[in-house]
């Protein structure tokens, strides 16, 4: 009874005219940054940031949220018609998305991963809405020694990830895993692999990393094959998923969300694995996990339900805490800082106005984003009736005044240069980038956590099984193991048997 | 002479070898420390014994055991692709956005056997003008239209 | 307005930045974008601060101010791309003494020269760091925490995220005369949650993060690491007047840097235009409400507080034992 009213409250405030405008202008932003590769939210909420300075509180905080759904949105679109992931969470999306994209499910696709995400958003905001101090006790409770626990688990779901060969799959996590090491170290200060470039000092950027081993790689790949045999373009369907495509996204919306609301409330890293987790667990539980990779929807709507409802509940800590969880984060803590308002249980009693209306706004944002682009999907999928021999050479261009906007740098689009020949690479030998990827952000994470366990234990690595909650996520990672390796032992059995 | 039964697996065991033994290289200086007390060149250096041992075990594989074979490049879509962004790169900051777009389209373009000059001008013209207004008016990127700077 | 005769365009622009720039030009300051260089990321306390002084430097001088986030090797990006500029007042860098003095004594090679390539304008406000414990911690000051530290013999536990939470740490540990653990962090949120979570014993953080952990009841101030008390935390006492602590010669105070060779002309602009803008009664508000001290000064006042804090970086660091890069 309370929650509705207070509700009430929130939608008061949210959906007077000059805030439903702000909402609007937020999400249209947002579409457009998200589409474009390279261009980023955080960048974007920056420069409007001093906009907000004149604004009303609530309308501030609606239009720079509005932003960040709205790249979560258009992100999705790019992953799937381009196999251009804008941030690490849509990888995922690229593996099966494009799949059924080049199959003539383009359409399909981008209108489950947009009703995915407006579920995902709404069971997202109920769980703001009606249980955000619980959950973020929850989140209160993982420290270092549960986030390693939780990022070894996330690097042994990502084999699963793997559709060709295990071992090869082994070898890309453990590069990626190496290529995120570089940078300087956080207990010593020690720059690692960085050649004396100042520009590595804090780290490979993913986003030219990513553009280059995903983005780049299929266009030289796919110029190979037309130079070859005269392709035509990929045929293009309608934009309605077919009723088999719907009976097989509910449950697997309904999974995704579930693993996306509660990865998305851990501070510091949980949000990246949602993604990944809510497609490994697809795979895991599919009757036939071979159809994976070649445009199984459930890898879609999956991982883009896990991504939304990651991105909503990714405020609780922000909201309850007054901790920032992610970038974006910070900067809508800095947003409210602007305004005058301290993030934290306080907005709650002192402002109820200002916080249910943000609540409010978030549902209302994503139903406008979901309206928004709805229709637009026809026009994304037109795209890919454009010739290739037009196509590409834009896509190029957005990348690298992407990567070039990133910190005003050549040194990234130069980066991205020498990221694209290693994808080309990977591709002729059968190695696969979501494997690699998912190393490489999870590496420097689980390193920082497992050498700031050891030296809060001083040295001891009994914590990592004292703890319950890390006790617990290391028996699952055992589990996972036992998974992976029972079919295969089973299968190399069989073909040692079929293939004397 | 070895014949190499599955390239595939033969070629990424090798590089995962030279990455993984240019990795030891590098970071030969870095502090090891314990497993206790782990310093930062614990992890590389473990990481990088680790892919040189999947790149020998894959290598061997692809000796021993028949598997695909890979798919021969046409070297012009890599060159022109490649060059595209390297160009780009040198020349954003030194002529702006509009030029750095035109040239870089060209180049891009060229990738493609399939190109016609008539309609890649046009592209390039367009692909410019829409960058600069997308960009620099519409994103407020911090970027020049155009200048000449050495 | 840039012509599509880049060339010749070009070279007279070329030829006129040569020349010493006339009062007359300098009256028009500025007639082109000024790019404010930044090294640290957007949205951020720094990029915030940076934001709120650009947006009001172009109200007050009719220009256009422009944030630059060249993000990169703890801001020595943003000290290079400033020390190469032409110093003709259209690039500036926003940046406290942590990063200009800071990485002067941290990097053992710089890629330019902080006292040679670039010079202090003017400067606006200080963001010292607390000393931080948790809530329910028996600790209740200063001199409870330098007990507790004594009697658990080097196995105290202190969280950092930055070169100026370590530095400060080292400081304060060798005023005392005593050693603990530290335990490293990438964020100060972070640090501070394992404060609040009694994974650490203390931990020192900016002001902006701590002040708003504080009214939430997650942590407690024990002391601020500034010369004077900030006048959002005027309860909160300094680490100078409990124990003698010099934390405040390597407390973070941010200001307008240019480099070296910009006309004075220009420069004398910027110190009056940034001092009426921190003098401003919404600025004030703005900085006290985010825990900062306003700081109102002359170029000499700056200068010679840059000077000094050269001088203690170059202590701390060999007190810290921070590894040189």
């Amino acid at each position: 009874m309370e929650l509705l009213q207070n509700l009430a409250l929130g939608f008061g405030g949210a959906v007077s005219p000059i805030n439903l405008l702000f909402c609007l202008f937020g999400c249209l932003i947002g579409t457009l940054i998200g589409v474009l590769p390279g261009i980023g939210p955080i960048a974007t909420i920056a420069m409007l940031l001093p906009i907000t300075f004149g604004l009303s509180p609530l309308g501030a905080l609606i239009m720079l949220a509005g932003i960040y759904y709205g790249a979560q949105y258009g992100g999705s679109t790019t992953a799937i018609l381009l196999k251009l992931p804008g941030e690490s969470s849509s990888v995922v999306t690229c593996i099966d998305g494009y799949e059924m994209a080049q199959k003539g499910r383009a359409g399909a696709a981008l209108t489950i991963a947009a009703v995915g995400s407006f579920f995902a958003g709404t069971v997202g905001t109920l769980l703001i809405a009606g249980f955000a101090p619980i959950l973020a006790s929850f989140a209160e409770k993982f420290r270092s020694p549960e986030y390693f626990s939780l990022m070894l688990f996330g690097l042994i779901a990502a084999v699963v990830l793997a559709q060709g060969s295990i071992i090869k799959a082994i070898g890309m996590i453990v590069l990626g895993l190496l290529l995120g090491l570089t940078g300087t170290e956080s207990q010593s200060g020690t720059a690692r692999f960085t050649f004396g470039v100042p520009e590595l000092y804090d780290g490979i950027d993913f986003v030219p990393l990513a553009m280059g081993l995903f983005g780049f790689a299929e266009i030289m790949t796919n110029l190979d094959r037309r130079g070859r045999d005269r392709a035509t373009a990929a045929p293009v369907g309608g934009m309605m998923p077919t009723r088999e495509e719907i009976r097989r996204s509910i449950p697997a919306i309904l999974r995704g969300t579930f693993i996306g609301s509660l990865l998305g409330i851990l501070p510091g890293g949980g949000a990246v694995l949602s993604a990944f987790a809510a497609y490994t667990l697809e795979k895991k539980i599919a009757k036939d996990p071979s159809i994976f990779g070649r445009g199984a929807v459930e890898g879609v709507a999956a991982p883009e339900s896990a991504n939304n409802a990651g991105a909503q509940t990714s405020f609780i800590p922000l909201l309850t805490l007054g901790i920032p969880s992610t970038p974006v984060m910070a900067l809508m803590m800095g947003a409210m800082t602007i305004q005058g308002i301290a993030p934290g249980s306080a907005i709650l009693t002192e402002r109820p106005e200002l916080f249910w209306g943000m609540i409010a706004s978030m549902w209302v944002g994503n139903l406008m984003l979901v309206i928004i682009n709805l229709p637009l999907i026809g026009i994304w999928i037109k795209l890919l009736q454009v010739p290739y021999r037009l196509l590409f050479p834009c896509i190029l261009v957005l990348c690298c005044v992407g990567a070039y906007s990133i910190s005003s740098s050549t040194f990234l689009v130069m980066m991205m240069a020498g990221f694209a020949l290693l994808g080309y690479v990977f591709a002729k030998i059968g190695c696969e980038g979501a494997p690699f990827l998912l190393g490489f952000v999870l590496g420097p994470l689980m390193e920082e956590n497992f050498r700031r366990s050891m030296v809060l234990s001083f040295g001891d690595p009994v914590i990592f099984v004292q703890r319950p909650i890390s006790l617990t996520i290391l028996l699952a990672a055992v589990a996972l193991i036992l998974l992976i390796v029972i079919p295969q032992f089973r299968s190399t059995r069989e073909v040692a048997f079929q293939d004397p | 002479m070895i014949r190499v039964k599955n390239p595939q697996d033969f070629w990424s065991g090798a590089l995962f070898i030279a990455f993984g033994a240019i990795a030891l290289w590098v970071g030969r200086n870095y502090n090891m420390g314990s497993i206790v007390r782990m310093g930062p060149g614990y992890l590389p250096r473990f990481l990088s014994a680790a892919l040189v041992a999947i790149g020998l075990f894959l290598a061997v594989r692809g000796v021993a055991i028949n598997g695909p074979s890979i798919q021969p490049s046409l070297y012009r879509p890599q060159i022109f692709i490649l060059l595209a962004i390297v160009v780009f790169g040198l020349m954003i900051e030194r002529f702006g956005l509009a030029p750095a777009v035109l040239v870089t389209t060209v180049f891009a373009a060229l990738a493609s056997d399939e190109i016609q000059w008539k309609e890649t001008t046009v592209l390039a013209v367009g692909m410019s003008i829409t960058s600069v207004v997308l960009f620099i008016y519409l994103l407020g990127q911090t970027m020049e239209k155009w200048t000449w700077g050495f | 307005m840039r012509k599509s005769f880049p060339l010749l365009a070009a070279l007279a622009v070329a030829g006129m930045a040569a020349l010493p720039a006339s009062p007359a030009l300098a009256q028009q300051y500025p007639d082109k974008p000024v790019r404010i260089q930044l090294g640290f990321p957007a949205g951020g306390g720094a990029d915030i601060l940076a934001r709120w002084y650009a947006d009001k430097l172009a109200k007050a001088s009719g220009g256009t101010f422009i944030v630059e986030n060249k993000v990169g090797a703890s801001g020595n990006l943003a000290l290079d791309a400033t020390a190469k500029a032409k110093p003709d007042g259209l690039t500036l860098m926003l940046a406290s003494t942590v990063t200009t003095a800071g990485n002067a004594a941290v990097f053992k090679t710089m890629p330019m020269d902080v006292q040679k390539d670039i010079v202090p304008i003017v400067g606006f406000a200080e963001t010292p760091f607390v000393l931080a414990v948790a809530p329910d911690s028996p600790i209740n000051s200063i001199a409870d925490l330098t007990a507790f530290i004594k009697s658990k013999g080097g196995k105290a536990k202190y969280g950092s995220a930055t070169t100026s939470a370590l530095a400060s740490t080292a400081i304060y540990l060798k005023q005392i005369g005593a050693e603990a653990t530290h335990v490293g962090y990438k964020a100060t949120a972070n640090a501070i949650q394992d404060v609040t979570g009694k994974e650490i014993d203390f931990a020192f953080a900016d002001v902006i993060f701590a002040m708003g952990q504080a009214k939430q009841g997650r942590i407690k101030m024990l002391a601020i690491a500034s010369d004077g008390r900030s006048p959002g935390l005027p309860d909160v006492p300094t680490l100078k007047e409990l124990n003698g602590s010099r934390t405040g010669d390597i407390v973070a105070l941010w200001g307008v840097w240019a480099p070296t060779g910009t006309p004075k002309e220009i420069t004398d602009k910027l110190v009056a235009w940034t001092n009426e803008i921190t003098k401003s009664d919404d600025t004030q508000k703005f900085l006290i409400s985010t825990g900062a001290t306003p700081f109102v000064s002359t170029q000499a006042d700056y200068k010679n507080k840059f000077e000094i804090s050269l001088k203690a970086w170059a202590e701390a660091v060999k007190l810290a034992n921070i590894e040189a890069q």
